[in-house]
């Protein structure tokens, strides 16, 4: 597939100013030149990422409309977790299938109905099982970006690179983990040496992803020797008798211990001294330890000639650093400011596994508390997940391009979070959710609803009138409130409300968008455009319950 | 009960989307808020805040230098201004030439420099430093404060719930300082795209009815699902957003900028603020952010980019305000969470710091230095300075003088008033 073709059809919409060599400009990255094409438009050639096409129309044959009319998982209600194996073929219980939907929203970026049938008949357990030991499943999408090309010194092809990631992988919680190292050991596009440079960030994220479940010790010591984190945090000019103290600062700060842990300006000292002895050369990071300052430190307590293993050590072992882990987790997974009780079974992992990652995540996602009423809905959805979940669901396809500046537009920027403690919304959900974020996000919504180039048959968009009566008539929608009881079940878990669902029926019978191309026509014979009825999909994805995860 | 960092919204701002749509949609009245009772009501003032937010911790020492001090060479071997370097201010302090598109205003008096502001007991994490100035929590402990200083004084405005472009920032993070009660503060972050995108080949009006609908789904799921705080939030947002949308862009689709902004983020952002106050759409307060300046290393090189493009993005502002006649009732004010340390590291840089000189900005400035020059021979334990002004008096010098607002229930306590206004 030729796709430099169509390589300039969509720059970002914002890209940051990159600096010039050794030019540190980023703490907050705040850029605003936006362009006013926020559309983003399929190629005419698509590349078919691993038959998601067929899968589609396979798995429509699959959803059974009888599971389309039992009552679901009303807002706010408990869900149950139900543990249930189901064998492979049958029918998935609404209540599994809400649970799958909110699994996949979690851990990777929502579910197209085909994949909650997959995982659906793993049974709950079965599916965190395969979601965690991810790398028992074959994933295509290495060697299909490896048959692509891209020029990684620009800024917009390191985002599409991580955008088709995150639509086509096969192993969403790799992804989804790398999404939050990306967040919480924060590296920039804003200050890495020059667009030469940009390249080491593809680096850093392919380390995140090859160890996004090691053991947290093995994590740190791979970044803090990380050419990208190296150029963020300035260790690769801490120098031996007068280093500076910013990843000494920040590595206890903002990626382990947290700010309110106890360690004093002593221990940022003494662990910047103990952190020198490394330099980039050539954009590859060396250690030199006649470079490295031998002094004596007292380091939280504990005194003696360190270097970065042992603060490294000293800082995993300490009795933050389980809290403070899974408290970023469980705020990123499940929902903010969990309680101790809640993260209990996730910090006793952490210290009884030596430290792993995936023994914490497996505590998280066996927890009750990840199935609870209090997890449902208890999160704004970030940008990558209300955007890359909305195209999967909606079956469109893309090369990506574009796709990263209407993140920018909602608040994440991909390579350049807004400063060194990353995006406030990992931590606090709401901060995902402003004027300028909540206009982009319907903005994007009414693209996939009224672009021509968008609605094609070839598309695979949903809303597609090909796509869109095809489902009519399988489904067998007989009204308007079947019609949108399909929608909202597939979307948003459960069938609508009574007078929520009275809403959107009356718009969509009094059809106010006067059929320019077709009619939608119900099994029951009544009509209406289907101008109307993509925008009232456009209604229920722009509502409230969409933004929430 | 699902948290949310910016407390409780009740359904006052649904009236907002409600009656600019000509909707009855909601008839409750505006609940008191959680703060409503204790903070007093600001009086109508025409007067206009902009705060110019340098995040990462501005070098103080390097912007407004003691240049004739042999302490600062002695301990900057590379950061230390000398007299060919600097504007002079007085016989000992100088602005960096970097910032010498500040001159004008400095020469016609429009310029003040507080000096020494800072605050007791200064932490060195960004990230609580920021908190405490822009939600005065001394403490520093995130969260315990939901709303900030200038998201107070919004929620006090007589037509707080009227009228929703009372404050605007320009970012797609809006800041804790404009975190209020019952309000979300527009955030802007492109003019062009401030503005919902209608349906193909379909009038407006249509639009209208989709959008009218979309906000009633949004009220009714935020009064079925209470408890969930983000029902309200989402509620709260979505009504602001067509709200000041359609007030935002029907005024700056008529505004012509006087002069040409220089290409950078900030001159970008202090554009879209000139629109809005030069187009009248009712602004008070308006938030810029401009980030780099945590100059660990290479200091001097990062400074000679970032600071040229500062003090051009804010002369343009002036000049643009001014063309336009739209100056006299606008205020500006800058401020960084720290300055940095006396002496400087093995990197060409320095680390985190504590007092700074800000700047303020305006016609109604009595433009001068102000405050002690910084005593480099007096330092605390860390080696850093130590404050001379609290950054809560110069708050509350503009809360007093320049907005008119009952400053002791916004801030907290009483801190004297200087004289720059």
């Amino acid at each position: 597939m030729n796709e430099n073709e169509n390589d300039n059809a969509f720059e970002p919409l914002t890209q940051p100013t990159l600096s010039t060599d050794d030019t540190p400009t980023a703490i907050t990255e705040n850029s605003t030149v936006v362009s006013e094409n926020t559309a983003i438009k399929p190629q005419k050639k698509e590349l078919q990422f691993g038959g998601r096409k067929i899968s589609r129309r396979a798995l429509l044959i699959g959803a059974s409309v009888a599971g389309l009319t039992v009552a679901g998982i009303a807002g706010g209600t408990m869900i149950a977790h139900d543990q249930s194996i189901i064998a492979p073929g049958a029918s998935i219980s609404p209540t599994v299938e809400a649970n799958i939907a909110h699994l996949l929203r979690r851990v990777g970026f929502g579910g197209t109905q085909a994949d909650i049938q997959y995982y659906g008949a793993l049974g709950v357990t079965g599916a965190i099982n395969q979601l965690v030991n991810y790398e028992s499943v074959t994933d295509p999408i290495e060697a299909q970006l490896n048959s692509m090309s891209f020029d990684f010194t620009k800024f917009a092809d390191l985002q599409r690179w991580w955008i088709l990631r995150m639509l086509y992988t096969k192993r969403p919680l790799q992804e989804k983990m790398t999404l939050f190292w990306h967040g919480l050991l924060t590296s920039s596009a804003q200050k890495i040496g020059g667009p030469q440079n940009l390249p080491l960030l593809i680096k850093q994220n392919q380390f995140f992803r090859a160890h996004a479940l090691d053991t947290f010790d093995n994590i740190l010591l791979g970044i803090t020797q990380d050419p990208a984190m190296m150029w963020w945090l300035d260790l690769r000019l801490s120098r031996k008798n007068n280093p500076n103290e910013n990843y000494a600062r920040e590595l206890m700060e903002l990626f382990t211990l947290g700010v309110s842990s106890g360690y004093t300006q002593d221990d940022v000292r003494a662990a910047a001294f103990a952190l020198t002895g490394w330099m980039l050369r050539n954009g590859v990071s060396t250690y030199l330890p006649a470079q490295h300052n031998t002094a004596t430190q007292t380091f939280l307590g504990q005194t003696g000639s360190f270097d970065y293993h042992d603060i490294i050590r000293i800082i995993t072992a300490h009795p933050a650093a389980g809290p403070h882990l899974a408290t970023r987790l469980f705020s990123f997974f499940v929902h903010p400011n969990p309680s101790a009780d809640e993260i209990k079974p996730m910090v006793d992992a952490y210290y009884s596994s030596g430290h792993s990652v995936k023994a914490v995540i497996q505590a998280m996602l066996n927890s009750s508390a990840f199935f609870s009423a209090a997890s449902y809905r208890a999160r704004i959805k970030s940008p990558a997940e209300f955007v890359i979940g909305a195209i999967r669901q909606l079956e469109l396809q893309t090369q990506g391009q574009g796709i990263g500046g209407v993140m920018t537009e909602m608040g994440q920027s991909l390579f350049a979070p807004v400063n060194v403690a990353g995006w406030p919304g990992d931590i606090e959900s709401d901060a995902w959710m402003n004027t300028a974020t909540w206009m982009a996000r319907v903005n994007l919504l009414n693209t996939a609803a009224n672009v021509p180039e968008f609605l094609s048959t070839d598309s695979g968009n949903i809303l597609a009138y090909e796509n869109m009566t095809n489902d009519i008539a399988k489904h067998n929608m007989k009204s308007s409130g079947d019609f949108i009881n399909y929608y909202a079940q597939n979307f948003i878990d459960s069938p609508l409300s009574s007078d929520r669902l009275a809403l959107l029926t009356q718009f969509l019978q009094s059809n106010p968008y006067p059929s320019l191309q077709q009619n939608i026509t119900f099994a029951d014979g009544t009509k209406t455009s289907w101008e109307t009825a993509r925008n009232t999909i456009y209604i229920l994805l722009s509502g409230p319950e969409y933004q929430l995860n | 009960m699902i948290s949310s960092r910016r407390g409780f919204f009740k359904n006052g701002l649904l009236m907002l989307g409600a009656s600019a749509l000509g909707l009855d949609m909601l008839n409750t009245a505006y609940p008191a808020g959680v703060l409503a009772e204790t903070l007093a009501q600001t009086q109508q003032s025409n007067n206009i805040l902009v705060i110019v937010q340098m995040a990462g911790g501005n070098d103080g020492l390097y912007a407004v230098a003691p240049y004739t001090d042999p302490l600062l060479a002695q301990n900057r071997p590379t950061l230390a201004l000398s007299a060919q370097d600097v504007i002079p201010l007085s016989s000992a302090m100088g602005l960096n030439k970097e910032l010498g598109a500040l001159q004008p205003l400095w020469e016609s008096g429009n310029m003040a420099v507080m000096q020494g502001v800072g605050y007791p007991d200064p932490i060195l994490s960004h990230f609580q430093s920021m908190y405490i100035w822009e939600s005065l929590d001394m403490t520093g402990q995130q969260g315990s404060s939901e709303y900030g200083w200038l998201g107070k004084y919004l929620s006090t405005l007589p037509n707080a719930q009227s009228q929703p472009l009372n404050g605007i920032e320009t970012s797609t993070q809006l800041p804790y300082a404009l975190l209020a009660p019952n309000l979300s503060v527009p955030a802007i972050a492109s003019a062009a795209n401030f503005k919902l995108q209608s349906a193909a080949q379909t009038s407006a009006a249509i639009d209208q009815t989709r959008t009218s609908l979309l906000l009633q789904l949004y009220t009714s799921f935020a009064q079925a699902n209470a408890q969930n705080t983000l029902s309200g939030l989402l509620s709260s947002v979505s009504a602001t957003t067509v709200s000041a949308a359609a007030d935002f862009d029907k005024a700056y689709a008529s505004y012509k900028p006087a002069i040409t902004y220089p290409k950078s983020a900030l001159a970008s952002q202090l554009q879209i603020v000139a629109g809005a106050i030069t187009q009248n759409v009712g602004v008070k307060v308006a938030y810029v952010i401009v980030g780099g300046f945590d100059t660990h290393v290479n200091a001097k090189e990062t400074l000679q980019q970032l600071y040229p493009e500062l003090a051009a993005a804010i002369a343009a502002f002036w000049q643009d305000l001014h063309a336009h006649s739209a100056d006299n009732n606008v205020l500006m004010m800058t401020w960084s969470e720290f300055g940095r340390r006396v002496k400087e590291n093995g990197g060409m840089g320095t680390d985190h710091g504590t007092a700074a000189p800000l700047f303020v900005f305006g016609p109604k400035v009595k433009g001068g230095l102000y405050g002690p020059d910084p005593d480099l021979s007096t330092l605390d334990t860390n080696g850093n300075l130590v404050y001379s002004t609290d950054f809560r008096s110069v708050y509350a010098t503009v809360l007093t003088k320049w907005a008119q607002a009952n400053t002791t229930s916004l801030l907290g306590g009483n801190y004297p008033l200087l004289n720059f206004l």
